[in-house]
């Protein structure tokens, strides 16, 4: 009798053994890892809700987590945007799993890496820790926030490098940050952050973006000793940021001579550095008695300002008109047409901007003549500041004309001019 | 018998409503059955003026005390006597008379000439067709795309409507006041005057961008509300024989009015739309470009001025 017993017993330890091998326990194992990470940092993360006015209905909702004593929360800056440039007309709340809720306010703000600090009373929340040596291309991340009112979700990626397409360093992220996540962490397996959600790529797949923990670093040691009064406006720290940017965008743009490009008959501006995406096109249709080749430039480094307001890029785009037979005066009104003035359709905020105003006239320019004009308006909430645009129309040729165009937002008028009068002294026609 | 003269009531423009024969002197006027010459004007008293002949072929009247005198107009004096000639006109109530003696010379008569050229609706026709093929021009010119053509016809029918309406309006004016509708002149005015308007705003426009001349648009500007006034005036002309200077004098009054609306429309349109870009965006071919241009330095330096003015919007509205 006890024999068999034994044999019972040394056959189910066997059985055990077999299926507790390590390939068969594979897959549990990760989203084991997701759970463990999520159960860890839940507390600290909160939604955070824009208000408008006393209505309980959020106007804009976002991600924030703890990082601090005394409740500081980070977030992104394009979440409480509305909040630091408008304090009267919206209010800040935060929600905690827990159920825990209140009030927020904006401490310090970067504009231009898109981070802000408030301050809420979170109780115990525990902070966050961030991480401080560098991740490898492949390293696993997760993205904590709240997609489209789904609730506080847990997405994994993979970290990728920094993105080398942006102006500001920004860590390029597969995952699928959603909107909504915007400002929440993302943390490495060990729950160390090591970036806050900020964008996704509005053409990809899982291609997201992450502002680095070390802005995020810089933006708290700010934010400690800062006391700004309840309800403050932010605007003049805004301002002086874009201000900044201006000067740091526009001095690499400056930096060296203007490089230059032979574009069909014509040298033209060329691709500044890395920090700026060219394209080219044409429009080539049989039936058109004319043909349109059209090249373009842009700076990546647009600033969301407030819901209407994105500024901070620099954009050229130069066009050749070719008449194939068009006679002097009917090519002379398809010149008119491409260098019509800009500004229809916008929507104009009064409280943004003044309205343009404008100047043209016949220039000299390196063989042969044009038409210029230029238009300036001027930021009103934020100091020094202004839209700068240039037109080109060349007059040298009853057939052949370039037309080029200039547009700098949100930049010093001494920067304006300074690059302007490059860019005008750059256009040549090579006969 | 024979007249020893004639008293002539006459009109506002100095033409003959009704003429009297005077047979004997002194010749006695007013509203009463027993004058020799009876006036049918309230304002007139029962006896009012007596006429005598005077030196010279020439006529002395004299007030048989009325109540509202006579006055040799232009004059609002009150004259209890007076002495005229044949061409001079003595007011007494509202009625303007004139006396002349049967010696008065006439000039001789004028050439019976068939209606001006103008008037004739050969003209008219012609005129229609130099502003047709002027506006079929100007479409051609623009239009670099096949779906502009259409548009632009529509619009070249849109402006002969409207001009349709124009004429019409003023033949039928011409019609309620002196009898003639003038269809034709009406619209050969009309058909040259808008022409006469496209050609000066063609120049203008060339003008101004050969000689890089922003002011000359101004310029235009009066030129083109001159050449509507005289347009107006020779409508005017068409209907009514009243004085000229009179005529222009309402030509221009109109006119300004037209443009002083227009003008008004333009502003408020303009500060509406105050987030778009205004400059010339007027391009010509190169060929009619006569100055050399200035300097890109100068150009961009220039934009000081812009910055002030925005600087100055910013501070008058923050």
């Amino acid at each position: 009798m006890r024999s068999v017993h034994l044999i019972v017993r040394t056959a189910a330890l066997i059985a055990a053994a077999l299926l507790g091998l390590p390939g068969a326990a594979q897959e549990p194992e990760v989203s084991a890892q997701a759970r463990a990470l999520y159960e860890q940092t839940r507390d600290s993360v909160a939604q955070i809700r824009v208000l408008l006015g006393s209505s309980d209905t959020p106007a804009a909702t976002g991600t924030g987590f703890v990082v601090g004593p005394g409740g500081l929360i980070l977030t992104n800056y394009h979440v409480v945007a509305d909040k630091a440039l408008e304090p009267e007309t919206y209010q800040l709340e935060f929600v905690l799993p827990g159920g825990r809720r209140g009030p927020l306010q904006i401490v310090a703000v970067d504009v231009v890496d898109d981070l802000a600090v408030v301050r809420g009373d979170t109780g115990d929340a525990r902070p966050l820790p961030f991480r401080d040596a560098p991740l490898s291309k492949g390293d696993k991340g997760f993205s904590l926030g709240h997609p489209l009112n789904q609730g506080l979700t847990v997405v994994e990626g993979i970290y990728n490098g920094r993105s080398e397409e942006q102006y500001y360093e920004r860590i390029h992220y597969t995952g699928a940050i959603n909107p909504g996540m915007s400002g929440g962490p993302v943390v490495d397996i060990g729950g160390r952050v090591f970036g806050v959600n900020v964008a996704n790529h509005r053409r990809g797949q899982l291609v997201s973006f992450l502002v680095p923990v070390k802005f995020a670093k810089r933006l708290l040691s700010r934010a400690a000793a800062a006391r700004p009064p309840q309800g403050a406006d932010f605007r003049e720290q805004v301002g002086a940021q874009i201000r900044a940017h201006d000067a740091e965008l526009m001095g690499a743009l400056l930096k060296a001579p203007l490089p230059v490009q032979k574009l069909g008959e014509f040298s033209v501006p060329a691709k500044i550095g890395d920090f700026m995406q060219c394209g080219a096109g044409t429009e080539r249709e049989a039936g058109k008695p004319y043909t349109v080749d059209a090249h373009q430039c842009y700076t990546l480094s647009s600033l969301y300002i407030d819901r209407r307001l994105n500024t901070g890029m620099v954009t050229f785009r130069h066009r050749i008109l070719r008449s194939k037979d068009l006679g002097a005066l009917r090519f002379a009104h398809l010149q008119e047409r491409y260098f019509a003035p800009g500004g229809y359709g916008e929507v104009f905020d009064r409280r943004h901007h003044t309205g343009y105003a404008c100047r043209d006239e016949i220039v000299a320019l390196q063989g042969t003549r044009a038409k210029m004009a230029m238009c300036v308006r001027r930021y009103k909430r934020l100091e020094g500041l202004y839209d700068v645009v240039l037109k080109v129309a060349t007059l040298g040729d009853p057939g052949l004309a370039l037309q080029s165009e200039l547009e700098m937002e949100g930049v010093s008028f001494e920067a304006a001019t300074t690059f302007s009068r490059r860019y005008v002294e750059a256009i040549r026609w090579n006969r | 018998m024979e007249p020893l003269a004639f008293v002539e009531v006459l009109g506002r423009h100095n033409d003959v409503l009704a003429r009297h024969a005077v047979y004997r002197w002194p010749a006695r006027i007013g509203r009463g059955y027993d004058m020799d010459v009876i006036l049918d004007d309230r304002f007139v008293a029962a006896r009012h003026l007596q006429i005598e002949p005077a030196a010279d072929g020439r006529f002395a009247l004299t007030d048989l005390q009325s109540l509202n005198g006579i006055s040799l107009p232009p004059s609002d004096k009150r004259m209890s006597a007076a002495e005229v000639g044949p061409d001079d006109v003595v007011r007494l109530g509202q009625t303007q008379l004139r006396v002349r003696a049967p010696s008065y010379a006439v000039r001789a008569e004028r050439p019976l000439r068939a209606t001006a050229v103008y008037r004739r609706p050969v003209a008219f026709a012609i005129m229609a067709a130099v502003l047709l093929g002027l506006a079929f021009w100007n479409s051609w010119v623009v239009a670099t795309h096949e779906e502009e053509r259409a548009f632009l016809a529509f619009s070249i029918v849109l402006i002969f409507v409207a001009a349709g309406i124009w004429v019409s309006i003023w033949a039928l004016v011409s019609r309620t006041v002196g009898g003639r509708s003038n269809f034709s002149g009406h619209g050969f005015v009309a058909c040259a005057g808008l022409t006469a308007l496209a050609l000066w705003d063609t120049l203008v426009e060339y003008l101004s961008f050969g000689f890089d001349a922003h002011w000359l648009k101004h310029f235009g500007t009066l030129g083109a509300a001159a050449i509507f006034a005289y347009m107006v005036y020779r409508h005017l002309r068409l209907n009514s024989r009243a004085v000229r200077s009179r005529l222009g004098i309402a030509a221009m009054i109109v006119s300004v009015t037209a443009y002083g609306v227009g003008t008004g429309f333009q502003i408020a349109s303009d500060s509406a739309r105050q987030g778009v870009q205004r400059y010339s965006q007027a391009l010509k071919a190169p060929l009619f470009l006569m100055v050399s241009g200035v300097s890109p330095e100068a150009f961009v330096a220039e934009g000081e001025t812009l910055k002030r003015k925005v600087d100055a919007m910013a501070r008058a509205e923050p």
